[in-house]
């Protein structure tokens, strides 16, 4: 595996899946709250936004002239 | 009122259908079931997330939360989440290998890739089995979405009029028609989700008062005990992965113009999750409001009915049922495809669709009967499909990157992972609440890897998919 692709699955995929994860469980039994919401969905609804950007890095710095 | 929208919206949709076939006179497999492998990002985006975005999310997801708290919600949303960032980096891989073989259903990709007909065979019948509880979940939704509206039909008739309507799409167009439909009934999907989601945000005065309050009310807004988080994180890793495993994602999958069209869809599909927090208001909402309700499925309709007018129950209805309609009309197609392509090969080409249609119906009558005769909390039919699909995955990332994998392998690992599954579901047996599809899997590898090296002495070397060059 290149040192690209390492970095380009990194980026894309082991790093949101990884954040959402851990949050998931850091915050388990949290009760609080933010911006209204309770933080468990918080947490799912920044990372809604996150990934997307997460993946978008993945193709803009790796993958766009592979595939254009 | 309500009615007439709703019949409104359906009539509008068949002539969708109609329109979606185009001046196309071709009428060969390839166009009915992969579209012609022409279907650039848009459309893709939106059949990808009709799939997704379909009524396990407007009537499930509230209704799970409902029943059985936060945990059930995360799973949920972690789930979809993530199977997108997998997705990324595994659906190019899987279309490719699609187009390698030119195959228009996932047995396909078995057959060719391992030249082997019993494993085919054994792929084909295990997507047929667990599309029955996916498409149980389907009709519970239409049920459901059609109650709403008062009408009380017995719930055998609800179910044939949607089996009926569902058949109709596909015999117009094919996929086609899907495809087409989705488009509209994302529209009022997400219309749908927002204005009932608000309504909930204001009648309880803002985001904030109604999560406190229904905390006040006993509701939870975190896991509750370390069973819940392990089945709950387990479920996402596992199901995130599976997802791919299903035939009609990866139907949905070959229907694309190329590994970057997949890729370039991929990148925006986590922002159309940014409508459920107005789903969750509902479920919320409904447990502050309407503690009674007897079938927790019916908990995002209920909150339509309490806090809108009737006309937008009726859109609200429609765009429910429509998810539930294209979903079945996919699965049919599914489901015709693999019948006459994978299992009975031998029928000639032009019957072939004939055959097709009459598996369908049967396929259609089953789930119709099991759903009036064993209803069930639709988050469970999810995880019941996933248990049965995820088995196949193992066999899938063989195709794509391991040389040594061998027919035997793989189909052994598929039996021991699905009968662990069952078995498990069945007796009830849970392992410290992990995820039952994912503790299969734990037995499904190593068999598939054991017994593919002690199988794979003489046998020539497959090509792994990651090593074909990238179809652009």
């Amino acid at each position: 595996m290149s040192l690209k692709t390492f970095f380009n699955v990194f980026i894309g995929l082991v790093f949101p899946v990884a954040s959402v994860i851990v949050g998931l469980i850091y915050f388990r039994y949290s009760e609080q709250f933010i911006l209204g919401f309770p933080i468990l969905y918080f947490w799912m609804f920044l990372w809604f936004i996150l990934t997307s950007v997460c993946i978008s890095c993945s193709w803009f710095f790796f993958d766009k002239k592979n595939y254009d | 009122m309500a009615v007439a929208i709703f019949i409104g919206v359906l009539i509008f949709s068949l002539i969708l259908a109609v329109l979606s076939k185009g001046k196309s006179k071709k009428d060969n497999v390839a166009d009915y079931l992969v579209g012609g492998r022409s279907f650039n990002g848009f459309i893709l985006f939106f059949l990808a997330i009709g799939e997704v975005y379909s009524i396990g999310t407007i009537i499930g997801f509230p209704g799970g939360i409902y029943a059985k708290g936060a945990s059930y919600g995360i799973w949920f949303l972690g789930y979809i989440l993530l199977a997108y960032p997998v997705g990324y980096f595994l659906s190019p891989l899987i279309w490719r290998a699609g187009k390698h073989y030119n195959a228009m259903t996932a047995p396909d990709l078995f057959k060719s890739h391992f030249s082997s007909r019993p494993l085919e065979l054994l792929v084909a019948c295990t997507c047929l089995l667990f599309l029955i509880p996916w498409g149980q979940l389907q009709f519970e939704g239409l049920i459901v979405a059609l109650n709403a509206l008062g009408f009380d039909f017995p719930p055998l008739m609800a179910v044939v009029i949607a089996g009926a309507i569902a058949y109709i799409y596909v015999a117009i167009s094919g996929v086609k028609a899907p495809a087409v439909i989705s488009i509209l009934k994302d529209i009022l999907l997400f219309a749908a989700i927002i204005i009932v989601g608000w309504a909930a945000f204001s009648k309880l005065d803002g985001v904030n008062n109604l999560f406190s309050t229904a905390k006040e009310h006993g509701a939870s807004v975190s896991f509750g005990s370390t069973e819940q988080v392990t089945f709950s994180i387990t479920t996402i890793i596992f199901q995130a992965v599976a997802f791919y495993c299903f035939p009609f994602i990866i139907n949905v999958l070959f229907t694309s113009k190329s590994e970057g069209t997949i890729k370039r869809a991929q990148r925006f599909m986590p922002l159309y999750m940014l409508m459920y927090p107005f789903l969750i208001a509902t479920a919320y909402f409904a447990l502050v409001a309407l503690p009674n309700i007897d079938n927790p499925n019916h908990a995002f309709i209920a909150t339509s009915i309490e806090l809108l007018p009737s006309w937008v129950v009726g859109l609200v209805a429609a765009g429910a049922a429509l998810s539930g309609l294209l979903v079945l009309a996919v699965i049919s197609l599914v489901v015709g495809g693999i019948f006459t392509r994978n299992i009975v090969t031998s029928i000639p080409e032009n019957k072939q669709r004939k055959w097709s249609q009459v598996v369908v119906v049967i396929y259609l009558l089953i789930s119709m009967l099991l759903t009036v005769s064993l209803p069930s909390l639709m988050l469970n039919l999810i995880n019941t499909a996933y248990f049965g699909f995820g088995q196949i995955l193992p066999g899938i990332l063989s195709i794509i990157f391991w040389k040594r994998a061998t027919a035997i392998g793989v189909g052994a690992g598929i039996l021991t992972g699905t009968v662990i599954a069952l078995s498990f579901q069945f007796a009830g047996i849970s392992i410290f609440s992990i995820n039952t599809g994912l503790i299969a899997l734990c037995f499904n590898f190593p068999v598939l890897i054991i017994v593919s090296l002690l199988t794979s002495k003489n046998k020539q070397l497959l090509t792994p998919i990651v090593s074909v060059d990238i179809e652009k």
